[in-house]
């Protein structure tokens, strides 16, 4: 009994561990942003800010004209929210006939698209790049919402598909012979069934447009400046000094995606390991 | 089960969409990229010009370019085989967790692979900064080392990979421990308890049982962080951009300051096919393990 009682308070000394090397470089950007500039590079350092320079959030020190802090919230919620649905939109009618219609080919057609999730961006942004130039998507909202398509759009379709899945069959037979058209047993009897499904594909969809930085970062001048980009923007720039400033800007943006995870918390396990693990 | 009545034709109409924006987003850019890298742009003029293959001659004698798979080559297994055991260790030590501890511990545990990598290697960059990171200062006080710029985490050569790794794991340590989870609950109990009864000692149980579960799933995640390692970079962008002569450049990071920093489309978007090969033959891999099929 001693040794199992051993093993057991080992098992949570290592959890704790765990937990705190997660959460500690987290703590840390949070601590600096409340931080004097000075004192964001002192030795030693400062574990707790006090006073909390909460300036550093609402006027900071004009290292960038403009600070685009709060106004790059603005413009990552509209990419993000503008690419999530274009991607879900889409998605919902494929993942539907990839799981329930009796497609021919389904499976090649699903390699090809988890084939295309792979793809190496930084490859497909050379004429995206060029492409987007000559008609004019360059710094445009549809731009980005369109580039999303790249991840976006297989991760929907294969992530709504395992959804779809696992509505019986049966059910969409007796709501047919019941006199429902193909478009009313999609629309009425399988979307309400997987509405959770719904919910978790559009929020993951939307933290992915929200993190990405090379379509944001190439694909964008001075209209549309998302949030994740102020930070390789301020690095690029001089003002790298202000350490304080560019940890309050890393904090403002990931305050969105962590607080829908703790909304979602009850489907993040299916988000994160789609593609990998189906039930 | 599908449908085995259904209207004909109309059901292509779900996924007609679906299919041709992807063809679109992926057959002419593609196609476009091609012609790019048989050409060469003069930058006095901006003209375009056919070049044959000029930048495909010039990778035979890239130093770069070698340097570029090097560093690719070693960031992913490193980050494979680190994630494989840090995975197992997370899933393991999670699911033998109390019900009521496991899941704030989880929720906890997980947020790493929330943050964009981008912000993680600015959050890594000032942890392990040589003036004033708080892991030498933390070093120092223990007495490991004497001076804070003594271990140079990013800036030295070959600890740069070696950082970069362990900074990939920290924010994807979490996805291979879920994936773990799954395959340990895939695992049929009487099959546990059988081993139960033949009295195996825990690493036989391990090794004929759960890794007989394990071992599939945990393989398709590796894949997946395989794929994500070889084609990313904006880990490297904020983390170890600044390692000298280029020492943790990595075949994508190449292609990246090739097209946008030096301005040579035509040069980064041939080097772009090498990267493509690389991450299609681990694509392939992956496409051969997993089955679309209603079976699992």
């Amino acid at each position: 009994m001693r040794s199992r009682s051993l093993s057991e308070s080992i098992k949570y000394i290592i959890a704790l561990i765990m937990v705190l090397w997660a959460i500690f470089p987290i703590y840390w950007i949070v601590a600096t942003s409340l931080k004097a500039t000075h004192e964001a590079i002192s030795i030693p350092p400062i574990w707790v800010p006090n006073p909390p320079h909460i300036e550093n959030y609402l006027n900071p020190v004009p290292i960038q004209e403009p600070y685009r802090g709060w106004t790059g919230l603005i413009d990552s919620l509209i990419c993000a929210t503008g690419a999530a649905i274009l991607a879900l939109v889409i998605g919902l009618f494929a993942g539907y006939g990839f799981s329930k219609l009796n497609i021919r080919g389904t499976n090649s057609w699903l390699n090809w698209i988890l084939s295309i999730r792979m793809l190496p961006l930084v490859a497909v942004i050379i004429p995206i790049h060029a492409i987007f130039r000559t008609i004019g998507l360059i710094d445009k909202y549809p731009g980005i919402w369109i580039a999303h398509l790249y991840f976006n759009l297989p991760f929907c379709v294969l992530m709504l598909k395992s959804f779809f899945d696992t509505v019986p069959t049966d059910l969409l037979e007796s709501a047919k012979t019941e006199g429902y058209s193909d478009i009313e047993v999609f629309w009425k009897i399988a979307l309400p069934l997987i509405r959770g499904g719904v919910a978790t594909t559009f929020l993951f969809a939307f933290i992915f447009s929200w993190n990405d930085f090379l379509f944001q970062w190439l694909l964008t001048k001075h209209d549309v400046r998302a949030v994740m980009i102020v930070i390789p923007n301020i690095i690029k720039s001089p003002g790298t000094e202000y350490w304080n400033v560019m940890a309050a800007v890393g904090v403002l943006s990931f305050i969105p995606t962590i607080t829908l995870a703790i909304i979602l918390q009850r489907y993040l396990v299916r988000g994160l390991t789609l593609g990998v693990i189906r039930r | 089960m599908r449908f085995k009545v259904w209207h004909k034709k109309g059901r292509y109409a779900f996924v007609l969409p679906c299919i041709v924006i992807l063809i679109a987003l992926v057959i002419y850019p593609l196609l476009f990229l091609i012609r790019v890298s048989f050409s060469v742009q003069d930058l006095t003029t901006g003209e375009i010009k056919f070049a044959g293959l000029v930048n495909y001659l010039r990778m035979l004698g890239d130093g770069r370019l070698i340097n570029g798979v090097r560093v690719t080559t070693l960031y992913t297994v490193g980050v494979v085989a680190l994630q494989c055991i840090t995975g197992l260790i997370f899933g393991l030590v999670i699911t033998g967790l109390r019900t009521k501890v496991q899941k704030p511990v989880l929720l906890l545990c997980i947020t790493p692979v929330l943050i964009s990598p981008i912000l993680t290697g600015f959050m890594w960059s000032q942890l392990l900064d040589t003036t004033f990171g708080v892991v030498n200062y933390m070093l120092m006080r223990l007495g490991l080392i004497h001076s804070m710029s003594e271990i140079r985490w990013t800036l030295d050569p070959v600890l740069g990979i070696v950082t970069l790794i362990v900074v990939d794991s920290w924010q994807w340590t979490p996805f291979m421990g879920l994936i773990c989870m799954a395959g340990l609950l895939s695992i049929p109990e009487d099959l546990l308890e059988a081993a139960q009864i033949d009295a195996l000692t825990k690493w036989q149980k391990f090794k004929h049982v759960t890794w007989f579960y394990l071992r599939p799933v945990m393989l398709v995640g590796l894949l997946f962080r395989a794929v994500d390692t070889a084609r990313g970079l904006d880990l490297l962008y904020t983390l170890t951009r600044a390692t000298p002569a280029g020492s943790t450049e990595a075949l994508a990071y190449y292609i990246y300051r090739t097209g946008f920093e030096y301005f040579d489309m035509g040069y980064a978007a041939a080097l772009s096919w090498i990267l493509i090969a690389v991450v299609s033959i681990l694509t392939n891999l992956l496409v051969k393990i997993i089955t679309w099929g209603e079976v699992r």
